[in-house]
């Protein structure tokens, strides 16, 4: 049976910032309230606290968020005495910004916390990984586009965390490499993305999200999957490119006025230089919409190679984020590489913990004996 | 995609020059006796009310709060009769009987500042319902703090815009203080977004202090609302400069607070910083808009001290509407 080591620390990093910007208003994205992220970590907890862990470190907000945690334990505990580890809180500051999760993932990190859950988009899971190094991630979306981090039920991913953190199933985790996009500055490394850098042709960071195809140059991709929204999504009409494949893919936009959506005609215009895309496809940049990308070509991105970005000025969106306001008079590159943030493949660890049944506490034979008697 | 020109940026930032001066002389002035009355600063918070207003025409109404000598500016109202009006005098713009918690330019489309926490939100459903019957496209925007969306009657006003579609705009300017309370004590669940969510309205969390975030955000909401898409919620998070009111000591937080705030989070500063970095406009563009607006701020505090008070015979004027 999985028994959490009792001197293991798991580090909570919840942002509670996820899922509140513009998209809820220019595509029907969803919000994950923050009682509901309470409800997630309580359920995680419970889990790990019956598997024996005792101590966890989270991440301070000023959003509720962890008061909500708090009232839910305290609760439950009176309520039904289930073992719960011990939370404690990152002493910093609070800025309500992303910085938060670099400053926290930083500080667990120094203080040895031995796995981490994240609980946000793929903003929140970048700000994460500059500061996790080898620490395994367990990733669960609740921001609005989201390639990185995919959809879990937190009692599952509290399971495969306590097989994480076990004192003799630890072998079960499946605990996988990832891919980054380091951006440059001439020399300078700004900033690294996990799954998109995208240039734009926005004029400031504004409001970050970035959901007009009409704004996008290029986009450069560590992974597309088929089923991602977002930047990743064009990336998928072009070509398929796994997370462990050891390769990206860089799409150029045609440049078309304002591109239609699939909605409805009534945005369609012609594209602006007369020279029509090699192909439009319909991608869902953001929840609920698809809209009509001009795809003018794309190419292989090579591991490890830099590849300089020919569009002068303009914001480059790191994740679906618009994060850098570019200087017209500055030569900015990206780079592919594996030095992403490790992270815990809930799926496969909890299959590698079914086949080994782990979570059994008879012998194997017993049980299907048992089974076999039925 | 959003671009501004560079006229649009210009008047964009003299209106958030406009109300920082307004406030700090306002603030100055109050120190030394002369203003009649309270007065709470809007002082930090600008890049809200102009990024927000800015999308706005005269038709569109706002709902300010007690903080609305910011909302006024940006909504248009004319700065001279508003420091007449703090000054109490005739030549204010509610004739100097009103002062800066009721100063109101229905012309204008600013249905006035409001000493009811929470007063706001009512008014701007029956603005909605207007817009909505007449089918006019234009908008209400209602402005409150962290402490009015506690209120009954903002909750109350969130449930009515959702289930009657209304054009509106609630907007909580999150200054992290009711008062003096922080929000961390006083609001439970504390993300106005949630709260939205609970009543079926979108709602987007921007970051204050940037003109950009607020405009952008606004724009699309204000949009969906004209086009009848319904309500929004919009939560500015931002930071006040001065107390709740002038006279407070504010040992709910750090004198550091405040100096790192007017350092780090200064949105005209950051406004300048963006729009010369990415050549739309000069410092020189700026500075001269500097000077404009600090003579403007000091002609208005000349002629309120000059202008004559309301006469007694002006007590019972004004006081009720004749609708026949």
């Amino acid at each position: 049976m999985v028994e959490v080591d009792p001197n293991k620390t798991l580090g909570i990093i919840a942002n509670p910032l996820s899922s509140r910007d513009v998209r809820r208003v220019v595509s029907s994205a969803t919000t994950i309230t923050a009682v509901e992220r309470a409800n997630i970590l309580e359920r995680i907890l419970l889990v790990l606290g019956g598997l024996g862990l005792k101590r966890v470190m989270m991440m301070p907000d000023r959003s509720g968020l962890c008061a909500q945690l708090l009232r839910n334990l305290r609760s439950r505990a009176r309520v039904s005495g289930s073992p719960l580890p011990g939370v404690e809180f990152v002493d910093m500051d609070v800025s309500s910004s992303s910085l938060d999760s670099r400053r926290a993932a930083q500080r667990m990190r120094e203080a040895g916390v031995n796995a981490l859950v994240v609980l946000g988009g793929d903003g929140t899971h970048r700000d994460v990984a500059s500061a996790s190094g080898d620490i395994p991630i367990a990733c669960i979306s609740t921001g609005t586009n989201n390639a990185f981090p995919a959809f879990h039920e937190a009692t599952t991913v509290g399971m495969a965390l306590g097989v994480a953190l076990s004192r003799q199933h630890a072998g079960f985790a499946v605990i996988e490499p990832n891919k980054r996009i380091v951006v440059r500055r001439g020399e300078e490394m700004l900033d690294r993305a996990l799954v998109d850098v995208a240039v734009t042709r926005e004029q400031w960071i504004g409001s970050r999200a970035v959901w007009d195809p009409a704004s996008l140059a290029q986009v450069f991709l560590a992974f597309c999957e088929p089923s991602a929204l977002g930047m990743s999504s064009i990336g998928s009409a072009c070509d398929l490119v796994a997370r462990q494949d050891s390769r990206g893919l860089a799409v150029e936009l045609h440049p078309m006025q304002a591109a239609p959506t699939i909605e409805g005609d009534r945005n369609t215009r012609p594209p602006i230089n007369g020279t029509a895309p090699a192909r439009i496809a319909a991608v869902p940049l953001t929840p609920g919409r698809l809209f009509a990308v001009g795809i003018a070509r794309s190419w292989t991105l090579e591991l490890n190679q830099s590849h300089c970005i020919n569009y002068r000025g303009g914001v480059l969106a790191l994740d679906g984020e618009r994060e850098i306001e570019c200087r017209a008079d500055a030569e900015y590159s990206v780079c592919l590489d594996f030095d992403g943030p490790k992270t815990l493949n809930i799926p496969l660890t909890m299959q590698a913990a079914s086949e080994g049944r782990i979570f059994s506490t008879q012998p194997a034979d017993t049980l299907l004996e048992a089974s076999a008697l039925q | 995609m959003t671009s501004l020109t560079a006229e649009e940026l210009k008047t964009a930032y003299r209106q958030m020059r406009t109300i920082r001066d307004f406030e700090e002389r306002v603030h100055d002035e109050f120190a030394k006796g002369d203003i009649p009355g309270f007065v709470h600063l809007y002082a930090g918070e600008e890049a809200s009310a102009v990024g927000i207003c800015t999308h706005l025409e005269d038709q569109d109404r706002i709902a300010s709060t007690h903080r609305g000598h910011g909302h006024c500016i940006a909504k248009g109202v004319d700065p001279i009769g508003m420091m007449a009006e703090i000054y109490g005098r005739e030549t204010g713009t509610c004739k100097g009987k009103g002062g800066s918690m009721h100063i109101a330019d229905l012309d204008r489309g600013m249905l006035g500042a409001n000493g009811i926490v929470g007063g706001g939100p009512p008014l701007i459903c029956g603005v909605g319902l207007y817009h909505r019957m007449r089918k006019t496209r234009g908008v209400g925007v209602t402005f409150f703090g962290d402490g009015g969306s506690n209120q009954g009657t903002t909750l109350e006003s969130m449930n009515l815009a959702t289930v009657w579609e209304l054009p509106v705009i609630f907007v909580v300017e999150n200054n992290g203080y009711a008062e003096s309370t922080s929000s961390e004590w006083s609001v439970s669940c504390d993300s106005y977004v949630d709260r939205a969510a609970g009543f079926g309205m979108p709602g987007v969390t921007v970051d204050g202090m940037d003109f950009f975030a607020v405009y952008e955000a606004a724009g699309e909401a204000i949009e969906r609302a004209r086009n009848g898409g319904g309500p929004t919620l919009l939560e500015v998070k931002l930071n006040r400069f001065f107390g709740h009111f002038e006279g407070d000591a504010q040992t709910y937080r750090s004198k550091d607070e405040v100096k790192m705030l007017r350092e780090n989070r200064d949105c005209l500063k950051i406004f300048r910083a963006k729009v010369t970095q990415a050549g739309l406009l000069s410092d020189a563009d700026l500075d001269a808009i500097d000077t404009e607006v600090a003579a403007l701020i000091d002609d208005a505090v000349k002629q309120a001290e000059g202008a004559p008070f309301p006469s007694e015979d002006a007590l019972l004027t004004d006081v009720y509407v004749s609708y026949m």
